[in-house]
């Protein structure tokens, strides 16, 4: 009976996260300009296990993928910092998103 | 139960605003008139393992409350990791934040972005908002 309340909480618990912060900046094209452009998106995680972290350069791999991805003008970069949580470890995660003209 | 109903009263009506960050961009008020614009997203926090914990407290038989501090001790381990305000079960709840703001301004330029993350707090049960303010250049 014990086993059978604590799953649920168990399959709740395992998949939470947390969104620290989001930061937008840069929409300075005129609307021509961002109507032709390009939505681009990045992602980089660091795994973080038993409080070792790993991949610490993950934020400027971040920018050097967003910079690969749209090789002329970016605008109206986001950048969005989160955790995703887990058992004994969790994974920050930095996704960069922007307009490419 | 007139002390459970009251006591729910009070914890409904209890609520508390939370800013966890605030940041601005550059304001331009040279290219014309300034018209504020706005665009909130929000998720349903909930802290399994504090609401477990306060359950705990709150039992009245000696098992009752060793069972679920052993539960909220287990609960605690399953969601390991920095947080600001309590956790939420969708990551991706702010991704349309920048096509809403772009929709709200028709000429495109937009200035003076403030970034907030900010939350209403109901305890170990909240709303987790990021909201961006911002100025569209007319």
């Amino acid at each position: 009976m014990k086993v059978l309340l604590l799953l649920p909480f168990m399959l709740l618990a395992g998949c939470t996260h947390s969104i620290h912060m989001v930061h937008s900046d840069g929409f300075t094209e005129r609307l021509q300009e961002i109507t032709k452009a390009r939505y681009v998106e990045v992602e980089t995680t660091q795994d973080v296990v038993f409080f070792f972290a790993f991949d610490t350069d993950y934020v400027d791999e971040a920018k050097t993928k967003l910079e690969q991805a749209c090789p002329g003008r970016l605008s109206a970069v986001s950048t969005q910092y989160s955790t995703s949580h887990g058992f004994f470890h969790w994974t920050n995660k930095i996704l960069m998103k922007g307009m490419c003209s | 139960m007139l002390r459970v109903f009251l006591t729910s009263i009070v914890l409904m009506c209890a609520s508390c605003a939370r800013l966890d960050h605030v940041q601005i961009s550059d304001i331009d008020q040279s290219q014309g008139p300034l018209k504020a614009i706005s665009v909130k997203v929000s998720n349903v926090g909930f802290d399994a393992a504090a609401t477990t914990a306060i359950a705990a407290d709150l039992a009245s038989s000696e098992s009752a409350r060793d069972n679920l501090g052993d539960l909220a001790a287990i609960l605690a381990m399953f969601n390991m990791g920095p947080r600001t305000g309590n956790p939420v079960y969708n990551d991706r709840y702010a991704e349309g934040l920048l096509q809403q703001l772009k929709q709200q301004c028709e000429s495109g330029k937009i200035t003076a972005i403030r970034n907030i993350r900010e939350a209403k707090s109901y305890g170990t049960i909240s709303g987790e908002i990021v909201r961006i303010d911002a100025d569209c250049i007319i």
